[in-house]
């Protein structure tokens, strides 16, 4: 009798697993209609575009900003009718095929994707091309998806750099500077770490340590703190989004220390704490722009125009010196 | 009942006559994990043992401290509590609203995150007594989805931030101060598994629950009120989800609506890392201890030694496994 209680156990165990890996996901047949979407236009008369915008997920500053974009988009365009979607959780990758997969059977005129995993999405963004509906990627790319066409973003590698200088310049060379990055895997923060890398390294800094924290605050914080233990001459931590910046801050003022710390995305709440001299700078992304341009982009497309392989939206470090044209 | 004296009279067959040196390792398995941890780290690690870095492991292992003592209960029950993470996620985000939003007077607010835990674990208990669902793991799994959802919605998906700046000191004060260079955060552990010690071993309460957990027929039988216990236990659970949201907002200065995904199953490991078993009726306060302890020091080692979080995911797997593999040979050694 108690081996029989144990064995249904373990398995009720093993499926709560698997559930809650899923668990975050908006499910895949309420998913479209009631993710939170900016960018929906009332159905209006027969001939409208209908634009589907995917992104990594529908739950942070900077996936709203791109939502407004999206908004913006429809209005300068009227004949555009698009939907804002996503996952809850930017590693729920699952639940972004899905997503994608509802859109293509629903046929919509164009699709415009920021991929959190470049080669689990690329079989599914092929669907949709296969099927006639024509794919736009933003905010990140596929270099090996060769059927988009186009993509609308930043230049990551670029934003990295630029962290890295800005950071190179407010110390001096052979200190040491620790980078906190996302989800191991994620192509953008690959970007984002590699650029930065590079230029810390030209200046003659020394990168002592690279630890993912899953783009969390709270994880963030926990990988900032024991790295600013292991490595009591640390000068400057780079996190490659604003949350874990957010967390890192708090681990250094909690040790007592003064460190440069960078972030990434321009978040309103990282806004806020390079007003209060707290952090001090975050590379801006123009997540409006990437709406915006990859919605009209994709709307080109599925007219038939011809569009810019690359459409580049911009990147720049927000700092305490900058921060209020940046906000205008 | 009957499983706590089986327990003593192992006990005092391994330890204190010493008939077997692998049965006392067996029983006191994780323990000497965390000792061989230790040893370990202090030995290739020149920061693990300092005060600084004690402190960092203590405010780390603050929130699974806090949720396993709510999944040690359910377990105990043979239940389990899967809602622990998104309780969180929503209490947190409703102190957030309140104290940084509408400028709520910020103890008010406390107390909110506390009571809003405390309610979605009461009704994780009625949904199983009262609607009679057939297992904790189908109310809580239901009510772990409902309790994020809200809290995106409340929330608009976004984090609300800055209880510095609302004037909400006390709640930073609880998640991110200390005395010297002892966390806050790591009294109120003490406090409260000292006082939940003191349920489970001293009070009626807690041998309700050890009899649920161990014969619910029997309990019921003897004139337990199982119901009325098994919503204590999930009230309870919720509560130190609850008040794990309110240390984890202090720490954070934030209230963000993803916080605590997957925090369950942390909580469930550092239980089970601890000795208790998915079969009811046993499990300590001092075993769940351990597991937490042993889960936040491998945690914080790995990283000290600047190993990739990837394979910290695979040790704390290995870990369970082998933790949960001398549980199975502590049984085998009673027979």
């Amino acid at each position: 009798m108690l081996k029989k209680v144990n064995v249904v156990l373990a398995l009720a165990l093993m499926l709560a697993m698997i559930l809650s890996a899923c668990q975050p996901a908006a499910t895949p047949t309420t998913a479209p209609p009631t993710a939170p979407s900016t960018g929906e236009q009332p159905p209006a008369q027969a001939g409208n575009l209908k634009i589907a915008v995917v992104v990594k997920a529908v739950t942070s500053d900077y996936w709203k900003l791109v939502g407004a974009g999206v908004e913006q988009a429809t209005q300068t365009d009227p004949t555009i009718e698009a939907t804002f979607l996503g996952p809850n959780e930017e590693t729920d990758i699952e639940g972004q095929i899905r997503i994608i997969e509802a859109q293509i059977s629903a046929k919509v005129d164009a699709l415009a994707v920021a991929p959190s995993q470049a080669d689990q999405l690329q079989p599914t963004l092929q669907k949709a091309v296969d099927a006639g509906i024509p794919v736009v990627l933003i905010d990140t790319n596929i270099d090996t998806f060769t059927a988009k066409s186009a993509f609308v973003g930043t230049d990551n590698k670029l934003g990295g750099q630029l962290a890295g200088e800005f950071i190179a310049g407010k110390l001096q060379s052979g200190d040491e500077v620790a980078i906190i990055r996302g989800a191991a895997g994620d192509p953008v923060h690959n970007l984002r770490e590699d650029g930065a890398t590079e230029a810390l390294e030209a200046a003659g800094l020394k990168v002592v340590a690279v630890q993912p924290a899953d783009s969390d605050r709270a994880k963030g914080q926990s990988v900032a703190e024991n790295l600013i233990t292991a490595n009591p001459n640390l000068k400057a931590i780079y996190a490659t989004n604003d949350e874990m910046a957010l967390g890192a801050f708090n681990a250094a003022k909690a040790a007592g220390k003064t460190l440069v710390i960078v972030g990434f995305d321009a978040s309103p709440d990282a806004l806020t704490s390079i007003e209060a001299g707290e952090l001090s700078g975050s590379v801006a992304q123009f997540p409006g722009k990437i709406g915006e341009l990859g919605v009209l982009t994709a709307a080109a497309v599925a007219r038939g125009e011809s569009v810019e392989a690359f459409v580049n939206t911009g990147v720049e470090v927000v700092t305490a010196d900058n921060i209020a044209d940046f906000k205008k | 009942m009957a499983q706590i004296t089986i327990d003593d009279a192992e006990k005092s067959k391994g330890i204190f006559k010493g008939k077997s040196v692998g049965r006392f390792i067996a029983r006191f398995g994780a323990f000497f994990g965390l000792l061989a941890l230790v040893v370990f780290l202090s030995a290739t690690s020149n920061v693990f043992l300092t005060a600084s870095n004690l402190s960092n492991i203590a405010r780390q292992a603050t929130v699974n401290a806090l949720l396993a003592v709510g999944l040690l209960l359910a377990i105990i029950t043979a239940g389990i509590d899967l809602s622990v993470g998104s309780i969180l996620a929503l209490s947190m985000c409703s102190m957030a609203i309140l104290a940084i939003q509408w400028g709520v007077n910020p103890f008010l607010a406390m107390i909110a995150c506390l009571a809003v835990g405390t309610f979605v674990g009461w009704i994780n208990g009625i949904l199983l007594t009262k609607l009679r669902l057939p297992h904790p793991f189908i109310s809580t799994l239901g009510t772990m989805n409902v309790a994020r959802g809200l809290a995106l919605i409340i929330t608009g998906a976004s984090p609300i931030s800055g209880f510095d700046r609302a004037g909400a000191g006390g709640v930073l004060f609880l998640g991110a101060g200390s005395i010297g260079p002892v966390p806050i955060a790591f009294f109120i552990v003490v406090i409260v598994y000292v006082i939940f010690h003191i349920i489970l071993t001293n009070t009626s309460l807690g041998r309700h629950i050890y009899a649920v957990g161990g014969n619910t027929a029997a309990a019921r039988l003897s004139g337990i009120n199982v119901d009325r216990t098994l919503v204590t236990v999930y009230s309870l659970s919720g509560l130190m989800a609850g008040l794990a949201a309110l240390m984890l907002a202090g720490r954070t200065n934030s209230g963000f609506p993803n916080a605590g995904a997957g925090y369950e199953l942390d909580a469930i490991a550092a239980v089970i890392i601890g000795g208790a078993s998915f079969a009811g009726g046993s499990g300590t306060i001092s075993g769940t201890a351990i597991g937490v302890l042993l889960i936040a020091v491998l945690r914080n080692g790995l990283v000290l030694l600047n190993v990739p979080t990837e394979w910290q995911t695979v040790a704390i797997g290995l870990v369970i496994i082998g933790a949960v593999f001398v549980d199975v040979l502590r049984q085998r050694a009673r027979r």
